[in-house]
């Protein structure tokens, strides 16, 4: 007979193998981050190596940009008059061009070639993406409208891009050239070219991944702690059991949304959606 | 009752569209059968009743794969109460399937989306830990993804029959729970959330190691015919990708005639037992199959429409279903 006592500890084994499987999987996500960490340390003005620069862009060969990020989006209509996009790709492309790394005499020109694949990442904020994708015209809602209504929906590409003047972060391999520098992507890793400082990203990932990771566990231990309040399956235990499916059915979301936080900015979910206009 | 005669002439058997459907509602009488003698008589808690419950909520969920993807009755006011009845075995609402199955998952990442139950979703060394965690990760993106879908012109009724099948799931748990709480949790819940989890890894152990970019290599088959029996032929995984319209119970013919000569010798599987303790527990790490397509290449071409056009189908097929649900038939119409 499989008495109380046993399925207890059958549920609660359960409840623990997929709690700290969670957190073994949200520790993979701080490797990941940890592994940028170590390569974006500041390189010495002016030296070759491996590292991170902070620049400005002094020639972009693309319409004066010397990069893009660009996230191609389908928009379908929805029931409330609204077209609701998802994302289908992003794509970070280097357009050539060169960075000043330093001021005035000190300045180092850093020659940036014209690359994309999956070794090129461009970040930049998640404010900028979303002015790049807002509406421009009601005029534009309503042609778009009109092919969002059908099967295959409203295709558009949302692209931000680096121009001439920007500031920016560049982590990667800087290399001699000639007489000057070069950048290119990190050995077994990439080019990321960023408008914001990336270590403030990682900080924050970081933080969100080590917070999910103390919810998760005290929440889950708590959750044990009160299913096995004496007397067993008396009322508190009954109440850790309530705890516990919602832990089972509730912390899986939660811990998705923080992954999905910490996806790099070359890769973060934009979306959105155009409202009717007024 | 006579079985109706269909337009054609021929006789139609009562109430189901095809008579092996009765496998399938054999399946879901028998689990209920077993949720409720649980439940209700102490003397049934025994591991044997416990462990069937377990599978048969598993092949709950197989049923919810094969209603979704051709509606069991005539009727199609029955396939929605279908859909309900399953729905509480699984403890989720069976429509789910219908944007995350039949519209995400039979497309992979053709249009760039990713699919929400890819087996990259799990990265750990060690491959047992990714078939556990498995569905901690493609539930979250499943349902996530319905929420964005659901919302989307044309889905009225995808989100009534939906938000039905959620209230019955779920309200109809918790009032087990409230009447009776440890029997409910322990051999209702317990074997309910067993069959939904055990589905979503179907996808991984489907599809990990495949290559989703080709033709005929992109599942995994188990091609037992005793396991087939009781699972209603979804062992037949990769005709059932191609050819997504035809019946469960033709699909063992059609993968010998089309897929059997294109496919990987590896993909076809004798016995998913024997694959599961071969991969997961005699064997760590994960493997990966060294061009897994090489065999579609040499074999003769065959008549397989698009990609891009096989999804367009499916979206149509999707929206008339629901756009039959808001306007039913007329009753002498219902059985056409």
């Amino acid at each position: 007979m499989l008495t109380h006592e046993i399925m207890g500890a059958l549920a609660l084994g359960i409840l623990l193998v997929n709690g700290l499987l969670l957190i073994a999987a949200a520790y993979q996500e701080i490797a990941k981050l940890r592994a940028l960490a170590r390569v974006m340390k500041p390189l010495a003005h002016g030296r070759a190596g491996v590292g991170l620069v902070e620049a400005v862009i002094a020639r972009g060969d693309g319409c004066r940009s010397i990069a893009r990020h660009e996230i191609e989006q389908v928009g379908r209509s929805t029931d409330a008059g609204t077209i609701a996009f998802s994302d289908r790709a992003h794509k970070g492309e280097l357009l050539g061009g060169s960075l000043a790394w330093g001021e005035g005499e000190e300045s180092v020109s850093i020659d940036v070639p014209a690359l994309s694949g999956a070794e090129i990442e461009i970040w930049v904020e998640q404010g900028a993406r979303e002015r790049a994708a807002v509406c421009p015209s009601p005029e534009a809602f309503t042609a778009a409208f009109g092919d969002a209504r059908r099967a295959r929906g409203y295709s558009r590409s949302v692209t931000v891009a680096m121009k001439e003047g920007d500031r920016v972060f560049v982590c990667g391999a800087i290399e001699e050239s000639g007489e000057g520098l070069r950048a290119k992507p990190a050995p077994g890793g990439a080019l990321i070219l960023s408008s914001f400082d990336p270590r403030s990203f990682l900080s924050a990932a970081r933080l969100r991944v080590f917070g999910f990771i103390a919810f998760a566990a005290i929440a889950l231990g708590v959750c044990v702690a009160v299913c096995l309040w004496p007397p067993h399956f008396g009322t508190v235990s009954k109440i850790g059991a309530v705890l516990g499916i919602a832990y089972f059915l509730g912390v899986t979301p939660i811990g998705t949304a923080v992954r999905d936080s910490v996806r790099p900015p070359s890769r973060a979910f934009l979306r959105g959606r155009w409202d009717q206009p007024a | 009752m006579a079985a109706a005669v269909s337009k054609t002439g021929t006789r139609k058997p009562w109430l189901v569209k095809h008579p092996a459907e009765w496998r399938q509602i054999g399946i879901v009488s028998v689990y209920l059968g077993l949720l409720a003698s649980m439940y209700f008589v102490p003397a049934c808690r025994n591991v044997l009743f416990f462990a069937a419950a377990c599978f048969f909520s598993f092949l709950n969920t197989i049923v919810i794969h094969n209603h979704l993807h051709q509606g069991i009755f005539h009727a199609r006011r029955m396939n929605m109460f279908f859909r309900v009845v399953l729905s509480f075995g699984s403890l989720y609402p069976a429509s789910a399937n219908v944007a995350s199955h039949n519209l995400v998952h039979h497309h992979f990442d053709d249009d760039g989306q990713p699919d929400w139950a890819a087996p990259e979703n799990v990265t750990f060394k060690w491959h047992l830990l990714n078939l556990i965690h498995f569905p901690n990760v493609a539930g979250p993106n499943t349902f996530n993804g319905v929420t964005r879908w659901a919302p989307l012109s044309g889905h009225k009724e995808f989100r009534r029959q939906y938000m039905i099948e959620q209230v019955v799931a779920f309200g109809g748990t918790l009032a087990l729970l409230a009447w009776d709480f440890w029997p409910a949790l322990f051999f209702i819940v317990l074997p309910q959330l067993y069959g939904a989890r055990c589905i979503l890894r179907i996808n991984l152990i489907q599809h990990d190691g495949c290559d989703t970019k080709s033709e005929w290599n992109h599942s995994r088959n188990f091609v037992g015919r005793a396991f087939n029996w009781i699972m209603c032929n979804n062992g037949y995984h990769t005709i059932h990708h191609n050819r997504a319209g035809l019946h469960w119970s033709t699909l063992d013919e059609a993968h010998r005639r089309e897929v059997a000569p294109r496919i990987n010798p590896a993909l076809d599987e004798p016995s998913m037992v024997l694959y599961l303790l071969r991969t997961f527990l005699w064997n760590p790490t994960r493997k990966v199959i060294a061009d897994v397509a090489a065999a579609e290449r040499a074999a003769p071409a065959l008549d397989l429409a698009s990609r891009d056009k096989r999804r367009a189908e499916a979206e149509a097929t999707a929206s008339a279903e629901q756009a039959a649900v808001a306007t039913p038939a007329a009753p002498s119409e219902a059985s056409a």
